[in-house]
């Protein structure tokens, strides 16, 4: 793939994924009680390690494939990053 | 910005939180595919339909012998073929005698049909006439992915060499 495709595609998929959360998002909190700032910080480490998973699973099934270092350490960042929680006050 | 809000979101804590998160993330990305493909990963990414097929059923010393090869590979790559010309002995046992060796450029493709000549010895290694019997051929393709070794291994049909009578 050209570098531009490459570039085209990552931007593309990447305001995708930023709609689509954030309208899901907002479904989810039409819908669902309770869903507060916690709650939604816990389904975003979800769905990144969901992801991660993934990666890794078609980093082994495809062999065009391979995750970079990169992707790994960010999502690993995103998902410690926040895991921690502020002690309540 | 409320400079209690930012040190409270950035607190030291949490960045070693991340740095952790991504040093795991790291260390199990890294390790997971490589486990499995050093110690479990059993796929052929090269290979060759089999049988391979040769051009007639006898030979004479001498003679160019073609095959045909029907190859699929998944990935881009460079290998090294080694091909060998096995005699089948009476007592079943093989005498094998080196025949080509090079080096490939192997594309993705899906049975792609290749078309191989090779010039078949009229004399051993050590000097004498190649025996008169039933042959075969074997090649191994090696080649590496991801790093590790890999190797396929293909057989052609049988035929002979013998002294052919021309018309």
């Amino acid at each position: 793939m050209m570098p531009l495709d490459s570039i085209a595609v990552a931007t593309i998929s990447f305001l995708i994924g930023n709609v689509s959360g954030f309208f899901i998002s907002k479904m989810i909190s039409k819908n669902v009680k309770g869903f507060d700032q916690d709650q939604r910080i816990n389904y975003l480490i979800i769905v990144v390690s969901l992801m991660w998973v993934a990666s890794l699973i078609v980093d082994i099934l495809s062999p065009q494939y391979e995750t970079s270092p990169l992707v790994h350490g960010i999502m690993g960042a995103i998902v410690g990053f926040f895991f921690w929680k502020p002690k309540q006050q | 910005m409320n400079m209690e809000v930012i040190k409270r979101h950035f607190a030291q804590e949490r960045i070693l939180y991340a740095m952790v998160g991504a040093l795991i993330f790291l260390v199990v990305g890294w390790g997971v595919p490589d486990i499995y493909f050093k110690y479990f990963d059993k796929t052929n990414y090269v290979f060759v339909n089999q049988p391979v097929h040769v051009n007639q059923e006898t030979f004479n010393r001498g003679d160019e012998i073609a095959v045909t090869l029907i190859r699929t590979s998944l990935i881009d790559t460079r290998g090294y073929v080694i091909v060998q010309l096995h005699l089948v002995n009476d007592n079943n046992s093989e005498t094998k005698y080196p025949l080509a060796d090079n080096e490939i450029a192997i594309a993705k493709s899906d049975h792609e049909v290749f078309y191989q000549k090779y010039l078949l010895p009229t004399h051993t290694p050590t000097g004498k006439l190649i025996p008169f019997g039933t042959y075969h051929l074997e090649a191994i393709i090696s080649y590496d992915y991801r790093g590790l070794p890999k190797s396929y291994a293909w057989k052609s049909v049988s035929f002979s060499i013998a002294e052919k009578i021309t018309e």
